[in-house]
């Protein structure tokens, strides 16, 4: 079963939850054309398909790439900064990726490690809740 | 009308809570653990939203984290059902500091109930009939006073107790001393405070409570009594019903009074229970818990009325729309809770995954549950499963609808209580409805020996 998210019914909650299921698959573009909308989403590269946990990720030293999934660890509103992130963009450690608004205190979502984002799965303004996938990064 | 509550809790209370607001048409938003990603909350509910890992303190006790979710979804209030932070009267002023209404009362009476000393003094000035007792006594001599005035059997009982530390029966006076500095050497060892207080020892008392419901504009209502003296050793509830067997008019009537002169005292708002110690006609206030309850269905077979839609209705400023005149019980309703616990071995809790689970049905059988066949059982929550209620013209109906519910019951995966349940129903204790507080440990112990 799938978990139930905020605004089930939204297009941004649709789009958050085929963001989650094709990071796992081993596709780098996917199209999908309904009724009245169309969605579509490309990464540059492969990730390691399979358990999208960041533990799973270290854990596999035969996989090819290391791949980070920045999870938010706060319930709030996910702002992305100035320096809004860019698909295939090279990210520098510490890099503030976004931040999650929430009670008027701002929590960063930093890149752990230097690499390239391969793969955004939230939107600027969106409801996140506590582990909800928001970054992946291939470290680099 | 309220437009949109979050749900602070998990399992049956927080499905029952969703289903009530789905009712009147509000909307709900759940908040789950990692643990509870596949609970029947979550998908019943019309958002939801994940608050943290299994452990309690990460997720339902998280704060921020459940106020956020609240204003991110657009809610209006927060529903704390029952545990977690229903008596938290921080949780309350922090609720009403962002502007959310908790569906509870003042934070103010929270505490104040909350505190067994406070408490009982209020209850006291309201006339409310307690324990006898005294406040905290500093010596053996002041203590040995105090016993002669209150009269022997007495309970010396740690302020800051819990659990049965530093608590001590004495039944003579020359077992007053040693008493006294063993309760105080405890309490100091277990809580790093030694002060004891004494009260009246109640002999094998019924756990008797009466559910109130008060309007934000002074209207205060009782819906009867409910006996709970179905308990394991631990003092946790494991059979209720409505009303109390066996319970003189003149007791029944004088609890329903003192409950409801309570309320208006304090000026109590929403649900709440006043749990008495009964023993013949004498009634003694225990303790008030400002929420509601585990239990709260047998009340709302026998009275017609939704007690949580109530709350939320009394919640968002509505009056009640009814007098005590207007409310009449009707027949005899009892709950048996299944819970994931090896009756056999203390009551320990189990955690794992069910295999089939299936529930009676029929006339007069409600199930308040949230597992289903595959669920998992979390070792981090309550062990409740499921209440098993059956309602009946009269008692001894109700008594035999449940049997047969129970045996129709099946939940694998885990030990449950169902067969300690069907044990206690045949007994000729409980159906002669004369039975007390120590009537489950005495039946364990018998079984035992």
């Amino acid at each position: 079963m799938t978990p139930e998210h905020p605004s089930e019914d939204e297009p941004s909650a649709r789009a958050q939850r085929l963001a989650e299921f094709f990071v796992n698959t081993p596709l780098l573009r996917m199209r999908i054309e309904r009724e009245d909308e169309e969605f579509e989403l490309a990464r540059s590269s492969l990730a390691p398909v399979g358990r999208t946990s960041e533990a799973a990720a270290v854990a596999e030293p035969s996989a090819k790439r290391a791949v980070d999934i920045l999870r938010a660890d706060v319930v709030g509103i996910l702002r992305f900064g100035r320096s809004e992130p860019t698909l295939g963009e090279e990210v520098a450690e510490e890099r503030e990726l976004a931040a999650i608004e929430a009670l008027g205190i701002r929590t960063s979502v930093r890149a752990r490690s230097a690499g390239r984002l391969t793969a955004i799965l939230c939107q600027d303004g969106a409801a996140v809740d506590y582990g909800r996938a928001l970054f992946e990064i291939e470290r680099g | 009308m309220l437009r949109k509550v979050l749900v602070a809790n998990r399992g049956e209370i927080a499905l029952r809570i969703v289903r009530a607001c789905r009712e009147l048409g509000i909307g709900s938003v759940a908040i789950f653990s990692e643990a509870d990603r596949e609970s029947t909350h979550v998908r019943v509910a019309d958002e939801a939203f994940c608050v943290g890992p299994g452990p309690v303190p990460r997720s339902y006790l998280n704060v921020p984290n459940i106020i956020s979710a609240a204003l991110v979804s657009g809610c209006d209030a927060i529903h704390p059902g029952y545990g977690f932070l229903a008596e938290n009267a921080r949780f309350a002023e922090i609720c009403a500091d962002h502007g959310l209404k908790f569906i509870g009362p003042r934070p103010e009476i929270i505490m104040a109930m909350g505190d067994k000393a406070t408490a009982k003094r209020v209850m006291a000035e309201a006339g409310v009939a307690t324990t006898p007792g005294t406040d905290i006594l500093a010596t053996v001599e002041l203590a040995r006073e105090a016993a002669e005035s209150v009269g022997y059997p007495v309970l010396l009982k740690a302020t800051a107790g819990g659990g049965g530390k530093g608590m001590r029966v004495v039944e003579r006076p020359e077992d007053l001393e040693r008493a006294f500095l063993g309760a105080t050497a405890e309490a100091e060892a277990s809580f790093k405070d030694g002060r004891v207080y004494m009260e009246k020892l109640i002999r094998d008392p019924r756990h008797i409570e009466v559910q109130v419901l008060a309007d934000e504009h002074g209207e205060v209502v009782h819906l009867g009594e409910r006996d709970c003296s179905i308990q394991k050793p631990s003092h946790q509830k494991l059979i209720e019903e409505a009303g109390a067997p066996n319970l003189s008019e003149r007791a029944r009537a004088r609890l329903h009074e003192m409950a409801v002169l309570a309320c208006r005292h304090v000026g109590y708002s929403n649900a709440g229970t006043l749990e008495f110690l009964s023993s013949g006609d004498e009634v003694f206030f225990m303790e008030m818990n400002t929420r509601i309850q585990v239990e709260h269905p047998v009340t709302e077979m026998v009275y017609g009325i939704d007690l949580v839609k109530e709350q939320i209705r009394i919640a968002s400023g509505e009056p009640l729309g009814y007098t005590q005149r207007d409310l009449e019980p009707r027949g005899h309703a009892i709950e048996c809770r299944i819970n994931a616990e090896d009756a056999r071995n203390n009551f320990a809790p189990q955690a794992g995954k069910l295999g089939a689970v299936i529930f009676p049905g029929g006339p007069g059988i409600r199930i308040d549950t949230h597992i289903f066949s595959g669920a998992s059982v979390p070792p981090y929550y309550d062990s409740m499963l499921a209440k098993v209620i059956a309602f009946a013209n009269t008692r001894e109906q109700a008594i035999a609808r449940m049997e047969r519910a129970l045996r129709e019951t099946l939940v694998e995966g885990v030990a449950t209580t169902t067969e300690m349940c069907l044990e206690v129903l045949g007994t000729e204790g409980y159906r002669s409805g004369v039975y007390d507080i120590g009537f489950l440990p005495r039946l364990l112990a018998q079984r035992v020996g």
